[in-house]
């Protein structure tokens, strides 16, 4: 339990990569500039901030691109450093070790998304005067943040343990799934962790308004379905990952 | 039970075989392991270290599968080949990181000085990896394999990049852990490296153990191939006629030394044991003096030729 416990760890610490935190960095940035800018000439209201900032770039692409960029580097940093010969000939069970590199990197995306949203909130607080005090704004949208952020590691988890080049693939996958495929009317966009996590920010903003632009067309689930949904998909994956790594050979470990 | 036993191992890639059906078992002391690229060195090493999965038979480390259980690898200690690392972290610190992921906990601190002062490496302990030389990085990689003290060491090429004086230091160094009853198991390409380090090898090619024991039984067992000893005599011709004679040689090949009757003889030896024990007592009756008896290719390098022909014939 020690060297699994320390195996957390270690990971947390090599995710804490410079180039990571400041990619998370900029892009927090540019969307705390276009709430800044837009919230001094035109006020904030929760229908509003919710809709068009926290549902659409932050939910659907912030948020995709952290657990990305933190995700298919659970195994994917130590395939290519080829460092992950050092762990997997440790008296550690692989399902186990797969798991310890995925909590290591579960801290720093939750302090990067929920960070972020506090930031996001403050900014559009000070600047455009959201009606609710702050810390009531971030408790509304800190459950759908969180949730979405164990979801979307845990699948970018399962795509680095599964592909080499898992980041092209996970970019791919959060432009058309994530993004575009959210658009598309019907039951298709059901197949996108964004879809679960803006039904449950709509659910969990109903009480000021915020809901879908058409409701017709997004067909949303209710919010508690939408959270049973993200634990589902976040628990399947990270098993799914668990089975998948602790079954497969890695030839290229050293 | 012998720290390592390996059964009827095979590792298929797709329709390449890597292993066919190895069986071994390694006891305490240094075993040389020994083949061309592609002879299964690395898998093998690979799946006695818990990284790939046998396609048949099973790997054992004091008798647990080191695939299916993952706690027989508290007793394993691996060095790889390849010159990879956390490139950010000091020595000491990667030392001390390997050492707590084997459940060193808060000993791993003295442990990792212990494997880097016995790696000589606890003079650049402090270093980051990225600044380290090959040399440096080599030492360290070995230390991380030694560092929880493991009763099996699996060493990939460990003397790559490291100076001459350097692997007088980790020969000594193997020595000593074989002498306290460590099991280590040590690849090279460098035929030299090995002999230098063990006289107790294994032949590996095209995916099959063609031979292993100490060198000079193995030499023993190739009969198409009689070993050259070099013979400097008193009187070489009485010498050579007497030993055709006897059978015991079947070639001999006079050798000029330079100066008038100066001649050594090199002869071709069938049966070296045979020939070992009749020796003294021809000598004794020739009344000749011999000065000098040297075997000329119970060198790994010429064995482990001898062996991948004599394979190619077998398999032919």
């Amino acid at each position: 339990m020690n060297s699994w416990l320390y195996l957390v760890f270690f990971s947390l610490r090599r995710q804490l990569r410079p180039r990571r935190l400041v990619v998370a960095l900029i892009l927090f940035l540019v969307l705390a500039v276009v709430v800044g800018s837009r919230g001094l000439s035109d006020p904030w209201n929760i229908k509003s901030f919710g809709r068009w900032i926290i549902g659409l770039p932050f939910c659907r692409f912030f948020l995709p691109i952290i657990a990305l960029t933190l995700g298919t580097a659970v195994i994917g940093d130590d395939r290519e450093d080829k460092t992950l010969v050092y762990l997997s000939t440790r008296p550690i069970s692989r399902g186990s070790l797969y798991l310890a590199k995925l909590f290591g990197a579960l801290p720093l995306a939750l302090g990067i998304s929920l960070g972020a949203v506090f930031g996001l909130c403050a900014v559009a607080s000070v600047c455009g005067g959201l009606p609710l005090p702050l810390s009531e704004v971030v408790w509304m949208f800190l459950p759908t943040i969180a949730l979405g952020t164990i979801a979307y590691l845990a699948f970018f988890g399962w795509l680095g343990a599964v592909f080499r080049h898992a980041t092209l693939i996970g970019v791919a996958h959060v432009f058309l799934v994530e993004f575009f495929m959210g658009q598309v009317p019907g039951v298709l966009k059901r197949i996108s962790i964004s879809f679960y996590v803006r039904c449950m920010l709509y659910d969990a903003g109903s009480g000021h308004g915020l809901k879908p632009r058409n409701t017709a067309i997004f067909q949303p689930v209710e919010g508690d379905e939408a959270a049973a949904s993200l634990l589902v998909v976040g628990a399947g994956f990270l098993l799914l990952g668990m089975y998948w790594f602790s079954r497969r050979e890695y030839r290229d470990l050293s | 039970m012998n720290p390592v036993s390996i059964r009827e191992l095979a590792k298929w890639y797709g329709e390449i075989a890597g292993l066919n059906k190895v069986s071994l078992e390694l006891r305490p002391g240094i075993t040389g392991l020994v083949g061309p690229n592609g002879a299964g060195k690395s898998t093998l090493m690979k799946i006695l270290t818990g990284q790939l999965k046998p396609s048949y038979g099973e790997a054992l480390i004091f008798g647990e599968d080191v695939w299916k259980r993952p706690s027989a690898r508290h007793r394993l200690g691996y060095s790889p080949e390849g010159d990879s690392f956390y490139e950010d972290m000091s020595v000491l610190g990667f030392v001390r990181a390997m050492g707590r992921l084997c459940g060193l906990g808060a000993t791993a601190d003295a442990f990792a000085r212990e494997a880097l002062e016995k790696t000589g490496a606890l003079e650049f302990a402090g270093k980051r990896l990225k600044a380290c030389s090959k040399g440096m990085r080599q030492r360290a990689k070995l230390a991380q394999a030694l560092v929880h003290k493991p009763d099996i060491l699996v060493l990939d090429e460990p003397l790559n990049g490291i100076d001459a004086r350097g692997r007088r230091e980790m020969l000594r160094l193997f020595d000593d852990l074989a002498a306290g009853g460590v099991t280590i198991l040590v690849s090279s390409h460098i035929l030299e490296e090995i002999e230098a380090v063990t006289d107790q090898i294994l032949f590996l090619a095209q995916g099959k153990v063609v031979a292993s024991g100490p060198l000079a039984e193995v030499r023993g067992l190739l009969k198409d191939h009689p070993l050259k000893l070099l013979i400097t005599a008193t009187d070489p011709r009485k010498l050579g006629a007497r030993l055709l004679e006897s059978g015991l040689v079947t070639g001999i090949v006079f050798k000029g030394r330079g100066g008038l009757d100066e001649e050594d003889l090199v002869l071709s030896v069938p049966q070296v044991e045979s020939f070992y024990r009749a020796l003294p007592g021809l000598v004794s009756e020739l009344g000749i003096g011999i000065e000098r008896l040297v075997p000329l290719d119970t060198s790994a390098e010429a064995v482990f030729g001898y062996l991948v022909g004599e394979e190619m014939r077998g398999g032919a």
